[in-house]
């Protein structure tokens, strides 16, 4: 971290509350690094956030106007505040437990309404705060607490469902690639439009302890290993990322 | 060139992911635990360092810093 950024984060409330290697932290230094790369101004910024491990990314870490809101309400909230005060730039940073389960409805009426806001979702595949149950995007066959003989289901996959729900900007990418992800919010900033990225941040503890991906560099090396960047070809197989 | 590699103590979760991601092996861990019981990381061969910031952009606890410093003239 740039000594120049600390002016973007609440030194006080540091360290942060999450695990040892959370990807969520990845996605949080890759946030501060896009504000101080692009000296954004802190005072127009609000960043909103539900409840779970990807609500305390934004709240409280940032120090920029931040809405923690109720589970799943993200979006509802955003919608509000862009619409009360469209001057304001509104980034939505949540979980995935938040925004495509509980709150999944909201995300594809945004998609649908091309709400000018940057919506950034912090999948870690699992809810994490709570124990580990498993979510929409847990992947089929993965053990979670509430799936201890494997995931039956067939998760959501978020690019495609936003995609489909009328989005232009779409973009996947890992806690792994956490310079490609930066470069993206850089353009979500300080662009006008509906943006939404998919981050996979994973979860060593909840997720990876039940799925031998305990280590955070495992993690890590298991992101890397099976991503591929989209070009025209989407691989169910693989974790496919870049733009789409 | 050289670096500066500041990792700040209080910060750091024990998490070796910069200790891995190192090209050059800058880092070890450090012989003492910190204040709250963690074996953090130590700079250990700050002079390899040649600044790629693999470490400093994925910490997930905005604990390492890299900081550039000026060559020192020769005379």
């Amino acid at each position: 971290m740039n000594p120049e950024y600390l002016k973007y984060i609440r030194k006080e409330v540091f360290p942060t509350a999450f695990c040892p290697g959370c990807g969520h932290g990845i996605l949080l230094n890759a946030f501060v690094n896009a504000l101080g790369e692009l000296n954004f101004d802190q005072d127009n910024l609000v960043v909103v956030s539900g409840i779970g491990c990807g609500g305390w990314i934004g709240s409280p870490h940032l120090n920029v106007d931040t809405l923690h809101t109720t589970h799943g309400r993200a979006i509802a909230y955003a919608t509000g505040v862009k619409k009360a005060n469209p001057d304001l730039d509104v980034v939505v940073m949540s979980g995935d437990g938040d925004l495509a389960t509980i709150g999944g409805n909201h995300l594809i009426h945004a998609a649908r309404r091309r709400l000018p806001i940057t919506v950034i979702c912090g999948n870690n595949n699992i809810y994490g705060m709570t124990g580990g149950q498993a979510s929409a995007t847990t992947p089929k066959g993965a053990n979670t607490m509430t799936t201890p003989k494997g995931n039956e289901e067939r998760p959501f996959d978020m690019v495609k469902l936003v995609k489909g729900a009328g989005a232009d900007h779409v973009y996947r990418y890992t806690a792994y690639h956490a310079v490609k992800l930066k470069e993206t919010i850089k353009k979500a900033l300080i662009s006008n439009e509906f943006y939404f990225i998919d981050v996979l941040t994973g979860c060593p503890v909840q997720y990876g302890r039940r799925n031998n991906l305990r280590d955070p560099m495992k993690m890590l090396n298991w992101m890397k290993d099976n991503s591929e960047f989209y070009k025209n070809e989407y691989k169910e197989d693989k974790i496919m990322i870049g733009e789409f | 060139m050289s670096y500066e590699v500041k990792i700040r103590e209080d910060w750091c979760k024990g998490c070796y992911l910069c200790q891995n991601l190192c090209p050059k092996d800058v880092f070890d861990k450090a012989d003492e635990i910190n204040e709250k019981g963690i074996v953090i990381v130590k700079a250990a061969r700050e002079n390899d360092c040649i600044g790629c910031m693999q470490c400093a952009n994925h910490c997930p606890d905005l604990a390492i810093s890299i900081i550039e410093e000026e060559e020192k003239d020769a005379s």
